[in-house]
């Protein structure tokens, strides 16, 4: 007992610099291996280097939009055409390396039923795919000029693999460009609302006392609501005659409203307990400043939880979107989103005689699947000692 | 305990006042009201001439206290609530807001209850089987189905399986509780299957999400707990792995589960009314949207302060269940 308070007054007055010598070197080389551990723990589970891929996958996609989509999103064809489907069979039986299709057209006959146009294949016509093909000319970047697109007719024919929709324009390459609307409202919302959330969850923790008793009130509020109707009632909000961005932006700053709250009471927790953790205690005793103790010492023990909750929420924005989309209150025709894709299923005639307008779900699934591995993945990784 | 409830009851009055002003102005802000659905419906529909509807328009406002200022009408609403427990008049419905509340609200707490027990009852019983078999085809079927409930989005699911069963399997009356011939028929066995008939899908789809979470937090915490000294203790002395696992281990494991369930039932009830909308349902879902859509505002505030007050109450029922289980919490609470 002696020897340890002998001892601990021998160190006190060289205490202060050794500690931050310390704190500073191991901080420094244990940042690296940190983020070499949380990518060796997570290279083992298979789901999330599956959700790693996809998500690379969908922002390459959503970057190049224009280089996949095989036609123009506004070029009109028939309505609701069917999907063509690919076969590596000719017309006359033999095998073929290139795949054929035969493009759909009015067959002049009627619908003894409902007297609707029938469509079909134009048996006489076979058509090949070809890769690399010059077709409708669209901006890189919105500023390099181009007209080759990755796959698409040598003609520049139509070609709909997912058929079309109710103006006759093709679902695929309406999916694919409607990626880059969807995906950049899910980065904003969460983007925003991570720091919101943050922000408020590190001053209510950090500061306590009646700042936090206020502040996590008013996030109590914030979450008594029920999140779907009070999302419609924001939705209603916004003016029917607003110009498409000034409309985005409205379905953006509402879903921030409604999601910033969670992740605040989350981090809110974690920095009450970081906050009473010895480090921070010891940062105190030596003088730091309640600036650097929350941007050295607390901020970076939250982030691993911030990640987490960003890679989660991401799809739950996707999904809200194209809810809000079926119910009518997607983004405005001019831009295009899977949440505006979806607004016809909700007719259960259309859906019943055209069955492939639901195929932008396939989007919306796999978006879903890929982030959601990914942050599972991540968060089973992200605490590795 | 009773000073804990009457001040969880107490300080969520406020809340729900607070709430109930939020949502009046939010659903009220936006310019047009009922009255407009009315001009607009009479010169489509009946054909009346531009001044005929604006003057129907007009007395329909001047009898339903439209014109009054946003604020007034909102006093006379929550003081209609407050002393009366009169929810207002709906415009769509043409009837009292509480008829309209009564008829609908039941039926989906009802449902999402079912969801509940049927998502916590197997959601526990699966997470049981797979911990007690952990890294085995078992444990691994189950974690693949977790994961699957986690993800497939309640309402693609919806409208994926309504798609299959009315254009696939050809059920009629989708969005009905019974087949015409049982609406008005007395409460019997084969009114009961019809019903089941008609709502599984609804139930299916709202448990599964909630069951997949039940199940992985059970498996998580029942696995910690299956590590535990006491566990290794009651091995030792020779009880059979069955009583180890449900004597000593599963009630320990619980504990978070009940924790849970106060963050689950919201859970459930946003589900409910997911995939009520999609199937519309006769329940609070798509009367919500309706209402929404044409600004019959005491119908669209009455359900969102209802479905508010019910998640403040799941929230007491759960806090009292675990101050019931844990004294900890119920002394920590008054510690601090």
């Amino acid at each position: 007992m002696t020897s340890v308070d002998l001892e601990g007054k021998a160190v006190v007055p060289a205490k202060p610099e050794t500690i931050a010598d310390e704190i500073v070197v191991s901080r420094h080389s244990g940042d690296e291996s940190y983020l070499n551990l949380v990518w060796r723990r997570f290279r083992r589970s298979v789901a999330g280097m599956i959700g790693l891929v996809l998500v690379a996958m969908l922002l390459i996609m959503a970057v190049f939009a224009d280089f996949f989509a095989p036609l123009d999103p506004k070029l009109t064809l028939l309505p609701y055409g069917p999907p063509t489907t690919l076969s590596f069979v000719d017309a006359d039986g033999t095998f073929s390396f290139r795949p054929v299709y035969y493009p759909i057209v009015e067959t002049g006959e009627f619908d003894p039923i409902t007297f609707q146009p029938l469509t079909g294949p134009d048996l006489q016509n076979p058509k090949y795919l070809s890769f690399f093909v010059r077709g409708w000319s669209y901006k890189l970047f919105w500023v390099i000029d181009s007209d080759i697109h990755l796959f698409g007719t040598a003609d520049g024919g139509p070609l709909n693999l997912l058929g079309t929709d109710k103006f006759g324009r093709d679902i695929l390459s309406r999916g694919i460009i409607g990626s880059r609307i969807t995906l950049t409202i899910a980065l904003i919302v969460v983007a925003l609302t991570t720091i919101i959330g943050t922000l408020v969850g590190i001053i209510c923790g950090y500061l306590g006392g009646r700042v936090d008793a206020w502040g996590q009130r008013f996030v109590d509020l914030m979450l008594a609501f029920p999140e779907l109707p009070l999302y419609l009632a924001l939705a209603t909000l916004i003016p029917v005659t607003a110009p498409s961005h000034l409309y985005i932006a409205f379905v953006i700053g509402v879903l921030i409203v409604l999601r910033w709250a969670q992740l605040s009471r989350e981090v809110r927790g974690k920095t009450l307990a970081l906050a009473r953790i010895e480090y921070v205690r010891a940062a105190i005793a030596t003088g730091a400043g309640d600036f650097r103790i929350v941007a050295r010492h607390i901020l970076p023990n939250v982030m691993s939880h911030v990640i987490v909750s960003v890679t989660l929420s991401i799809p739950a924005i996707v999904l809200l979107e194209s809810f809000l989309g079926f119910l009518g209150f997607a983004v405005k025709p001019p831009l295009i989103s899977w949440g505006l894709m979806l607004q016809d299923t909700n007719t259960f005639s259309v859906l019943g005689s055209y069955p492939w307008i639901l195929s932008p779900v396939v989007f919306v699934l796999i978006t879903v699947f890929a982030f959601n591995a990914l942050g599972d993945g991540l968060r089973d990784a992200i605490d590795p000692y | 305990m009773l000073r804990f409830i009457t001040f969880r009851v107490l300080s969520a009055l406020p809340v729900l006042l607070l709430l109930s002003l939020i949502t009046f102005t939010l659903i009220e802000a936006p310019p047009g009201d009922y009255a407009d659905i009315i001009k607009f419906n009479a010169i489509s529909r009946a054909g009346a001439t531009e001044q005929a509807a604006q003057a129907q328009a007009d007395a329909y406002r001047e009898a339903h206290g439209l014109n009054d200022p946003l604020p007034l009408r909102y006093l006379n609403w929550i003081t209609g609530i407050v002393t009366r427990f009169d929810f207002g008049h709906s415009f769509y419905y043409n009837r009292p807001v509480s008829e309209v509340i009564a008829e609908r609200l039941p039926k989906t707490m009802l449902l999402a209850l079912v969801c509940h027990l049927l998502a916590t009852g197997i959601g526990i019983t699966l997470g049981i089987v797979a911990a007690t078999r952990q890294y085995s085809w078992v444990d691994t079927a189950f974690s693949f189905v977790s994961f699957l409930g986690m993800t497939i989005p309640r309402f693609l699911l919806a409208l994926i399986i309504l798609y299959l069963i009315v254009f696939k399997l050809n059920v009629q009356e989708i969005g009905a509780f019974f087949s015409p011939k049982y609406s008005m028929a007395p409460w019997s066995w084969e009114k009961f299957v019809n019903l089941v008939q008609h709502i599984w899908p609804v139930v299916f789809i709202a448990t599964f999400g909630g069951l997949a979470y039940n199940m992985r937090v059970m498996r998580a915490n029942l696995l910690d707990v299956l590590s535990s000294q006491y566990v290794e203790t009651a091995r030792a002395k020779g009880l059979p792995e069955g009583a180890v696992i449900m004597r000593h281990a599963v009630p320990n494991a619980l504990h978070p589960i009940v924790m849970y369930q106060g963050v689950a039932l919201p859970y459930m009830l946003t589900g409910e009314i997911e995939v009520a909308i999609v199937f519309t349902l006769a329940t609070v879902g798509p009367a919500l949207v309706g209402a929404m859509t044409v600004n019959d505002v005491y119908v669209a505030s009455s359900f969102v302060l209802m479905l508010a007050a019910v998640l403040i109450v799941g929230n007491i029922i759960a806090d009292i269940v675990l101050a019931l289980l844990d004294p900890r919490v119920r002394l920590g609470g008054q510690a601090e």
